[in-house]
């Protein structure tokens, strides 16, 4: 097969990183973006982007580590260059908090993370109801910036990008040979995906440049981190709840606890709402599939389901869906040249 | 009693905070008059960046040390309070980098979670072998100068645009102490030829994506003398010029070529970087700092004075204990004059 035609669905954190992924080990192949949203209007924009890995209960943790390994290395290396700021990549320093002793006091990720190391007691006075913390530095990658530089260095390889949304996967087949899904919460509907789940982030965009470090309580559910123009308020982990709409109590309640953390907040201004329903899953689907349909095949190669761990495996997990598409293109030119023995 | 400051930066304005805050409810005569031809934002205190770090090394001035840990328990205390943000006071942590191992600051355990940096930390910062992560605070005194203004404003303080030339011009006019806070100037009012100035250079930019302060050290050509980069709440410091003995407040193009070549060698994504301005200051510095009574003989008036000048490159870092030193001094000035007024807390 000369030229495989690849077609990735999805132009969030993972869809633009595992094209550009796609085009990096399978320099042939001709790679098309499609997705019905493209940035700022991605559920990636809404996530603040921070590289503390999500805990998926049913991977492995040699398998989430590597993933994160891959991802911090990947980015570490974009953090130090000239193009940093274009791409939105930052290291931020910053601290997790317990307000109870956590049954794991070394996180599998403590070793990738830099400088990582529990808090002193001088450090834990300024969050007096928590009991234990973790400081370390690791990186943010803002979006949109992070997609738009994704977008520009996939425009640079001939990729092409279109706004349409696929509403079965069927009707790629006749325009491409591979198919590779990364529609994150849209999976569900596409393709009938029932153990992935929407779990609703609401978090709170403001201006408050003073804020330098990030703050984390350990529970996940009250965050602060500090961007290049924002700071990203957080948040809620809604388990099921489909609704996009900025609610007003919980708005406020994120800055109430934002501010208990981090009195100074209370100066913050322009406040932006925002919702995101992060694509749960107890595993991420990272997986080869061959549909059939009338004697027709499709390969499709899935990547979504990351959940509230998007940024952190994104760079992992696309390198692993393009490892597949390059299976499925193996198996294409099998096949194809069986067929004309 | 009427008390006269001259000088309006950093040191002047806080030790005049700090002596009305120990002495009014206790002498409701005392009447305070800042003295200066520089207000915000054209003090040397509104140029330095504001980070909260003494030199490497103390040299074995303890005082100092104890002044400099004063002031950031102080700032620490202020952190949560509603006047944060308004003072420009926030957390910020960084990197101090050398090309060899050094001894630890005097000021290790003064700052919060002070560690050696990690190998992988250190890929950061190609050409350096060792450094420092802590966590520390910024005071811009932009922000901080302006508060302090306001809270003597609304104390009664009374301001005056004027250049001093002489402390007979304060003294003779019936004030009692003259508090002097003239920085890099002083020499003009008493000669002392161990003030020098340390002339400094900063190119300002916007970089938003900084987040930490990262100091390079070379132990050759002394402190300040290599490049800094210190992110501030709206734009970034990016210097590395100590200059001792160069009175000049005007911007060279070769610092600012030094300064922008090696900083962009440090951080590469600086390249990206717009300037938004450049500024050129003097360091008062001092073998160390001058903080000390001298009583003064002017015809047939004595007054006394109380120096508070000399503080180099870290008057932000030393600036609260400083002032509460030269309340205790104001305290014991009181106490021979045998006012009934007695000054709270320790004295120095």
């Amino acid at each position: 097969m000369a030229s495989p035609k690849v077609a990735v669905v999805g132009a969030g954190v993972i869809g633009l990183s595992t094209a550009l992924c796609i085009t990096e080990t399978c320099p042939s192949c001709s790679v098309t973006v499609l997705s019905d949203q493209f940035s700022p209007n991605t559920t990636s924009d809404v996530a603040a982007g921070m590289l503390i890995p999500h805990i998926y209960p049913d991977v492995p943790i040699h398998r989430q580590k590597q993933w994160f390994q891959e991802t911090f290395t990947y980015l570490f290396a974009i953090s130090n260059s000239a193009e940093a700021s274009e791409a939105g990549i930052h290291l931020v320093s910053g601290w997790q908090i317990f307000k109870s002793i956590p049954k794991e006091e070394l996180p599998f990720w403590s070793d990738i993370v830099l400088g990582f190391r529990p808090m002193s007691e001088a450090e834990l006075q300024k969050f007096p109801q928590h009991r234990f913390g973790q400081a370390f530095t690791t990186l943010k990658c803002d979006c949109p910036p992070y997609l738009l530089w994704l977008e520009k260095r996939l425009k640079a390889t001939g990729t092409q990008m279109y706004t349409r949304k696929v509403v079965d996967l069927w009707e790629l087949h006749s325009e491409y040979n591979i198919v590779v899904n990364c529609t994150g919460m849209g999976a569900h509907q596409l393709v009938g995906d029932k153990q992935l789940f929407p779990v609703r982030g609401q978090v709170l965009k403001v201006h408050a440049p003073w804020v330098t470090q990030f703050i984390r309580d350990g529970d996940g559910l009250t965050y602060i981190y500090p961007g290049i123009r924002r700071v990203t308020l957080g948040g809620t982990r809604e388990k099921g709840s489909w609704s996009l709409s900025p609610d007003a109590g919980t708005t406020r309640d994120i800055f109430d606890r934002c501010c208990s953390l981090e009195p100074s907040l209370q100066g913050a201004q322009d406040i932006e709402v925002k919702v995101g329903l992060r694509p749960s899953r107890q595993c991420v689907r990272v997986q080869r599939e061959v549909l059939s349909q009338g004697g027709v095949k499709l390969p499709v190669v899935h990547n979504y389901g990351h959940g509230a761990g998007g940024f952190s495996v994104h760079r992992g997990t696309a390198k692993e869906a393009a490892h597949l598409v390059e299976e499925c293109i193996s198996a294409l030119q099998d096949s194809s040249s069986r067929a004309k023995l | 009693m009427r008390v006269a400051i001259i000088g309006a930066g950093v040191i002047g304005l806080s030790s005049a905070l700090c002596i009305h805050e120990q002495f009014h409810s206790l002498l409701p005569s005392l009447e305070l008059e800042v003295y200066a031809d520089r207000f915000t934002p054209h003090t040397t205190s509104d140029g330095a960046a504001g980070l909260w770090q003494p030199y490497l090394s103390d040299h074995g001035n303890l005082q100092e040390t104890l002044w400099n840990k004063e002031t950031f328990d102080y700032l620490l205390g202020q952190l949560h309070s509603p006047a944060a943000k308004e003072m420009g006071l926030f957390l910020i942590s960084g990197y101090n980098l050398f090309t060899e191992p050094v001894p630890d600051p005097s000021w290790k355990n003064i700052v919060l979670g002070f560690r050696n940096l990690t190998p992988k930390e250190l890929e950061l910062f190609p050409g350096y072998s060792y450094g420092w992560f802590n966590t520390a605070l910024m005071l811009e005194g932009r922000s901080y100068l302006p508060w302090l203004t306001n809270r003597l404003t609304q104390r009664g303080v009374k301001f005056f645009h004027k250049k001093v030339e002489s402390f007979q011009e304060v003294s003779g006019d019936g004030v009692d102490v003259v508090l002097n806070c003239s920085g890099m100037r002083s020499g003009h009012l008493q000669p002392d030829p161990e003030l020098q100035p340390g002339r400094g250079q900063i190119i300002k930019v916007l970089a938003p994506w900084v987040k930490h302060f990262i100091i390079t050290h070379d132990l050759k050509s002394g402190i300040y003398n290599s490049p800094y980069v210190i992110p501030g709440s709206e734009f970034t410091v990016l210097g590395g010029i100590y200059q001792h003995g160069n009175w000049s407040e005007e911007n060279s193009a070769k610092d600012h070529k030094f300064i922008w070549d090696s900083c962009c060698q440090l951080l590469p994504a600086l390249q990206k970087a717009k300037i938004v301005g450049e500024w050129s200051g003097l360091r008062p510095a001092r073998p160390s700092v001058r903080l000390e009574r001298e009583s003064i003989r002017l015809g047939n008036l004595q007054a006394e004075v109380i120096h508070n000048y000399g503080h180099g490159g870290f008057g932000i870092t030393i600036h609260w204990g400083c002032a509460m030193a030269a309340a205790r001094l104001f305290g014991s000035i009181l106490q021979e004059k045998k006012q009934p007024a007695t000054p709270p807390g320790p004295r120095l």
